[in-house]
């Protein structure tokens, strides 16, 4: 039951519940539709409310298009990139030349360096305000204009519905803006108003502005600016440092501008700031401007009103220091006094007649003009030693001096010339301070301030003039000091001019006196030949038809070929200044002669000064003759000696061989002394002739010198070989010393040379009885490129000589006196030959001695040119052996000729014939005719040069297959380059041996023979194939006929023998082509052409050894 | 207040207790209502109170701790109800955050007449969260258990503590942090 209960009850409580239930669903359905009606007539107004707005709206956008269309602002709508998406037409207009500017990125038209600046101003801008208000910007069009625009943006939403703008809008790092995608700020619109032209003149303003600031700081002007109450505004740094102020001063309110002018000047500015103020206008004024420190100085103002907006609001003021001007005003004023007075005093002394009382005006004037007390003048004597008052001016009252100071001595007051020299002034205002001597004369005088100068002639000290001051004591200006000093030259140049016009009449009588008195005819004579002046001609033989006082021409006195050369002569005198001729004339049937000198005068007069010169002419010819004559004789004096030397020479010959057979044979000493006497005689004399005849070939200029490669070390040596014997005889010490700086080669004559040297050497063995003989050489440099100086020494411990006797010993026929002619054999020439011998090389000799302690010649040899190559050529001695270059021919060319010897020594073959050219064109020439076997070309040649020569040879077909060998002291590689495409082959100075026989062995292998090493009996002499073949059959006739002739005259010392010996000797030597005999006979020759008898025998002797040597050579 | 708050309080004592612990609590409460409720309806919300009380002498079980426990119950209920008002929700804080300004806003549309609690959130961090419950119906309890059927429901562990703020419990702060 109670379950049923509670059922019931529930469902009791179920219904109740759904019967509320449904009475509420029937409220609220009811509900539902009444508000449903009401809604239902709600969008009815809302459409109807809509449509009338949208076409509101529509009409509005409209407007609002056609607005931002012709407004002149522009308008433009970008998104949050700055991209643009909108823009009305004069923003295309102005941007982009009207084309389309959508899509272009608006900050594309800010110019770059602005551009980020203006970003970030602009972000700020929108985060803080959401909008720009007012931005000044330039803007950079497409045609790259620069504009100015004033411009606002906005968001083109009002307002964000979704979003809050400062979350929905995010900068990223690239700077990139971006918006949430719901959010309204999408957009923004520019307004953009063209300022462009209100900005310039702006910025105009501005420059203008700052510009007149800055013009006006700098300006060296005094700039101020006041205000209406008269207080300083503005006052530029110029002003300020002017007048001593600083900018804090100014500062001061009390401070006004009053206190920069002079309180006399005062009223007047008051009065002018009253008017500019209130009227206006402009003014200009002078007053004295007063500074800091209370200086004044004379100013001038000038004043304007300031203006703005048309309302005077204060005063400009613009001074400019005067003091300048003021003081040149006073200056000219004085100036103009003292121009006054210098012409005055110039005018005084415009001609020299009455000096005297010309000068006392002019210390008048002086005087007057600087209110001295007193002026005066000193001259001084000749001497300079006294000096007397000339000339005086006193002023009123004051006591004259003049009577009490003549001839005063200098010595009296040594101060004052000492001053006057020194300082060209003596200026006291108080003479206390001078010194005692001065004072001591200036005292009596009253004298209480003084100025002195100086005069001066020529710059030489001739006296002074002077200004007292008797009355006080005077300060003179530095310009009044000027003025005294430049009328003191004006004195000194009056003074001058009048001396100069004394002398003048004193010379021109003396010179007067001179032309009266020469013998010469003076005469002046016009272009055309008409004779000026004639002053007493009619006394001269030349001028003897022409009467006193009459003009003539030279055309009626002198015959027509004379008169022409006068013309000729005076023409031509006009033109150079001077002439001169000589000429003859017949007077009383005597041939006269002259000499004309003529000198310009004028442009058309000449001064003619005519001398008889008949005279020296005459002398002259005798002197002349008188030369000739003794030229003449010692011409014939020396053809005699070289005549009578050979004449002498010959028979000497037969006594010297005949005199030693003699002497050879005889038993009886008394003839052998007798015999041996004459020996000895007759070889002195012989040695005389030699030199005689030496002599005079050097006397009369007939020795020639010639040049040739020359070893000096192996020269010494041959002397030393031929004065072995005698050096050994006396047991002395004998050494040489070569330096190695001597090249082994040089250019020398050989024969010379030997010749000096042997003659001192000679000469050392001679006088010296013991000790020793010291040789030296050495090389030093020269002047000259590619040249040595070479000196040599020859030292002895002989007898010396005398310091007197020292100079004389180089002249002819000298032996030191007292020097025994029989003790000490000898001509006396040798020195003499060896001084004359070294002036023909160039060389010099000196000589240092002492009596009995010994002699040292010392020579030295200038300018002597290196054989370069000499070294290797002894290097290359090998080749010399085996090596001979045949019959051919070879051009050498090259502009250095030693450069030519020294090529065809190395080559050395007497079958080869040689052209030489010393350059290009020379070369050339010879080619024109010849055809040579190989050329040696050397390539830097002054005219065609070796490539060009080269050239031309190898672009001939004749001459292409010779082959050119360049010879070229160059190592540049370019040359290099170019010689090889050019030459066949190339030889580097300086050439080595070997490398020549490389190149001829190479290009002319058909010519050369090198035969195969073999031994040598002399260091220079080969035997080449074709000697060598016959070598048995020469030895074997040397032995059986020439070693026969040869036993025959070896001991009689005949010298006819000797020669037809050598001379057939020679021929045979010739014909068997044998060098070694060739060798022999050369040597030979030498000895017997020198006539030294015992250099003959030795060579003689010698002859067996070289059969004996050719015979082991087979 | 709305007539499904007692329904559903009705039916979870019906579920759990049986219909006639229903009947017995209505019979002894002398509603004016009867016990009849519909759930669109609105009744005195003294009626609910005397309706726990009994409850409570049956179960001998304190008003509060039912109360809880029916807030627990009750979120089911209304997930199940009104479903597009939670459904944007991904977590707790998410839901509770947006219970004064969505959700009641959204009740308010449906009843006019309802009278509703504050709720305020006073602090919130990504891990905590502190809400102000301000009501003078004094059911705190009640919404506490429904704070708590929050938690469970989007499956989040947190410490949940209750702070009386005013005595007669008008005022009652929550503070949740979540433990993970």
């Amino acid at each position: 039951m109670k379950e049923i209960d509670i059922l019931n009850r529930k469902f009791e409580r179920e219904r109740l519940a759904r019967v509320e239930a449904e009475k509420l669903l029937e409220e609220k359905s009811l509900m539902l539709f009444e508000s449903n009606q009401k809604l239902k007539q709600l969008n009815t107004d809302l459409e109807n409310l809509v449509r009338v707005k949208t076409q509101k709206l529509h009409a509005t956008q409209n407007e609002y298009h056609i607005l931002v269309e012709s407004i002149n602002d522009l308008i433009i709508k970008t998104n949050l990139q700055g991209e643009i998406i909108y823009a009305n037409q004069i923003a295309g207009k102005v941007l982009n030349n009207s084309n389309s500017i959508l899509g272009k990125n608006i900050f594309s038209y800010i110019a770059g360096d602005l551009r980020k600046q203006i970003f970030i101003y602009v972000c700020r801008q929108f985060l803080r305000n959401n909008c720009v208000n007012y931005l000044e910007l330039p803007i950079v069009n497409s045609n790259q204009e620069k504009k100015w625009f004033g411009l606002s943006v906005q968001f083109s939403e009002d307002r964000c519905l979704t979003c809050d703008k400062k979350l929905c809008i995010k900068i990223d790092k690239n700077a990139t803006i971006t918006a949430s995608p719901e959010c309204n700020y999408q957009n923004v619109i520019i307004v953009a108003h063209n300022i462009t032209d209100q900005k310039l003149a702006r910025l105009e303003l501005e420059k203008s502005e700052t510009r007149y600031r800055e013009l006006t700081e700098f300006l060296p002007e005094l700039i101020c600016e006041i205000n209406v109450n008269s207080q300083l505004i503005y006052v530029n740094k110029f002003a300020l440092n002017k007048l001593g102020y600083t900018s804090d001063d100014l500062a001061d309110p009390s401070f006004n501008i009053f206190k920069i002018f002079d309180i006399q000047d005062h009223a007047q500015v008051k009065k002018n700031i009253q008017q500019l103020l209130t009227k206006g206008g402009n003014f200009s004024n002078e007053y004295l401007a007063v500074k800091k420190s209370g200086e004044k100085f004379p100013v001038i103002v000038y004043s304007a009103p300031m203006y703005k907006d048309d309302v005077i609001v204060g005063i400009r003021g613009v001074m400019v220091d005067i003091t300048d001007r003021k003081k040149h005003e006073i200056q000219i004023a004085h100036n103009l006094q003292q121009q006054e007075i210098l012409s005055q005093i110039s005018l005084n002394y415009n001609s020299t007649v009455d000096f005297e009382i010309k000068t006392q005006k002019t210390l008048k004037i002086i005087g007057e003009h600087i209110q001295a007390s007193r002026v005066y003048i000193f001259e001084d004597t000749e001497d300079g030693l006294y000096t007397s008052n000339t000339y005086e001016w006193c002023n009123e009252n004051i006591e004259p001096q003049i009577a009490e100071l003549q001839n005063i001595p200098y010595n009296l007051i040594p101060s004052w010339k000492e001053i006057l020299l020194t300082r060209g002034i003596v200026y006291s205002e108080n003479i206390a301070e001078l010194p005692q001597d001065i004072r001591e004369i200036l005292e009596p005088q009253n004298i209480l301030s003084i100025i002195v100068l100086p005069l001066l002639l020529d710059g030489k000290f001739f006296g002074f003039i002077g200004f007292d001051e008797c009355s006080n004591y005077r300060r003179w200006s530095k310009s009044e000091i000027e003025l005294l000093r430049t009328i003191s030259n004006l004195i000194s140049n009056a003074f001058l001019r009048n001396k100069i016009n004394n002398d003048l009449i004193n010379s021109l009588s003396e010179i007067s006196g001179i032309i009266n008195s020469i013998p010469d005819i003076i005469v002046r004579i016009s272009n055309t030949g008409k004779i000026i002046l004639s002053d007493s001609l009619e006394n001269q033989n030349l001028f003897r038809g022409i009467k006193p006082n009459e003009e003539k021409n030279i055309t009626e006195i002198f015959d027509e070929e004379l008169s022409n050369s006068f013309i000729t002569a005076i023409n031509e005198c006009l033109i150079d200044g001077t002439f001169k001729f000589d000429f003859t004339h017949f007077s009383f049937d005597e041939l006269q002669y002259y000499e004309a000198r003529f000198v310009k005068l004028k442009e058309n007069e000449v001064l003619t000064i005519i001398r008889n010169v008949t005279e020296s002419k005459e002398q002259e010819k005798q002197l002349q003759i008188a030369k000739l004559k003794a030229e003449e004789a010692s011409r014939t004096k020396s053809e005699f000696l070289a005549n009578v030397s050979h004449e002498i020479r010959t028979p000497m010959n037969a006594i010297l061989g005949f005199s030693e057979w003699l002497y050879d044979n005889s038993t009886n000493e008394l003839h052998k002394s007798y015999l041996h006497t004459i020996l000895s005689s007759g070889k002195n004399l012989l040695a005389l002739i030699n030199d005689i005849l030496d002599l005079s070939r050097i006397e009369s200029g007939n020795m020639t010198i010639q040049m040739e490669p020359m070893q000096c070390a192996v020269v010494v040596n041959e002397i030393k070989q031929v004065l072995k014997q005698k050096i050994e005889a006396k047991n002395l010490s004998f050494n040489v010393n070569i330096d190695k700086s001597i090249p082994t080669y040089v250019f020398m004559d050989e024969v010379r040379f030997y010749q000096i040297l042997f003659n001192l050497i000679s000469n050392a063995v001679k006088f010296t009885e013991k000790g020793y003989i010291q040789i030296s050489g050495y090389a030093t440099e020269s002047l000259t490129e590619n040249a040595i100086d070479i000196t040599f020494s020859i030292e002895d411990t002989g007898i010396g000589i005398n310091e007197d006797q020292q100079e004389r010993i180089f002249s002819a026929f000298t032996q030191q006196s007292g020097q025994s002619n029989r003790y000490y054999e000898g001509t006396g020439l040798g020195l003499s030959i060896v001084h004359g011998l070294l002036k023909k090389l160039n060389g010099e000799i000196k000589l240092k001695s002492k009596p009995g302690k010994g002699s040292t010649f010392t020579i030295k040899f200038k300018e002597v040119r290196v054989a370069e190559v000499a070294d290797h050529l002894t290097k290359s001695s090998e080749y010399n052996k085996n090596f001979k270059l045949g019959k051919c021919t070879i051009l050498i060319v090259d502009d250095v000729n030693f450069n030519i010897q020294v090529l065809k020594r190395i080559i050395n073959s007497d079958e080869v014939i040689y052209f030489e050219a010393n350059d290009g064109q020379e070369a050339l020439d010879i080619l024109l005719a010849e055809t040579p076997d190989i050329i040696f070309m050397d390539i830097r040649m002054p005219g065609i040069n070796g490539y060009a020569v080269t050239e031309i040879i190898k672009n001939n077909d004749r001459l292409s297959k010779i082959p050119v060998i360049a010879f070229t002291a160059s190592t540049m590689s370019d040359d290099m380059d170019m010689i090889d495409n050019i030459f066949d082959a190339f030889l580097q100075k300086p050439v080595f041996k070997k490398d020549i026989m490389a190149v001829l062995s190479r290009f002319l292998p058909d010519k050369v023979n090198i035969s195969e090493k073999q031994e040598n009996i002399s260091e220079s002499i080969i035997l080449n194939e074709e000697c060598r073949e016959i070598l048995p059959e020469v030895t074997d006739k040397l032995k059986n006929v020439y070693l026969v002739k040869w036993e025959q005259i070896k001991n009689d010392l005949i010298i006819f023998d000797i020669e037809d010996f050598h001379r057939e000797l020679s021929e045979y030597g010739e014909e068997s082509n044998c060098p070694i005999l060739n060798k022999y006979c050369k040597e030979l020759s030498m000895c017997l052409q020198s006539f030294d008898i015992e250099a003959i025998r030795i060579k003689l002797n010698e002859f067996s050894q070289v059969v004996k040597k050719l015979t082991e050579l087979t | 207040m709305k007539g499904i708050v007692f329904r559903e309080f009705l039916a979870m004592v019906e579920l759990k207790f049986g219909y006639s612990v229903v009947d017995e609590i209505i019979e002894k409460s002398d509603l004016k209502s009867k016990g009849a409720y519909t759930s669109v309806g609105t009744y005195p919300h003294e009626e609910i109170f005397k309706l726990v009380d009994q409850l409570s002498i049956i179960l001998n079980i304190e008003p509060e701790k039912l109360f809880y426990t029916y807030g627990e119950f009750v979120f089911g209920s209304f997930l199940k109800a009104y479903p597009h008002l939670t459904i944007n929700y991904t977590n707790a804080f998410d839901l509770l955050s947006h219970i004064e300004g969505t959700i009641h806003v959204e009740v308010l549309k449906l009843y006019p007449d309802a009278e509703l609690p504050s709720i305020a959130i006073k602090e919130q961090t990504g891990n905590s969260m502190v809400m102000v419950y301000k009501s003078q119906r004094k059911m705190s309890d009640f919404a506490h258990g429904l704070v708590q059927a929050t938690l469970n429901h989007f499956g989040e562990k947190a410490i949940l503590q209750k702070h009386i703020l005013a005595d007669d419990k008008s005022e009652v702060l929550f503070s949740i942090t979540m433990t993970k």
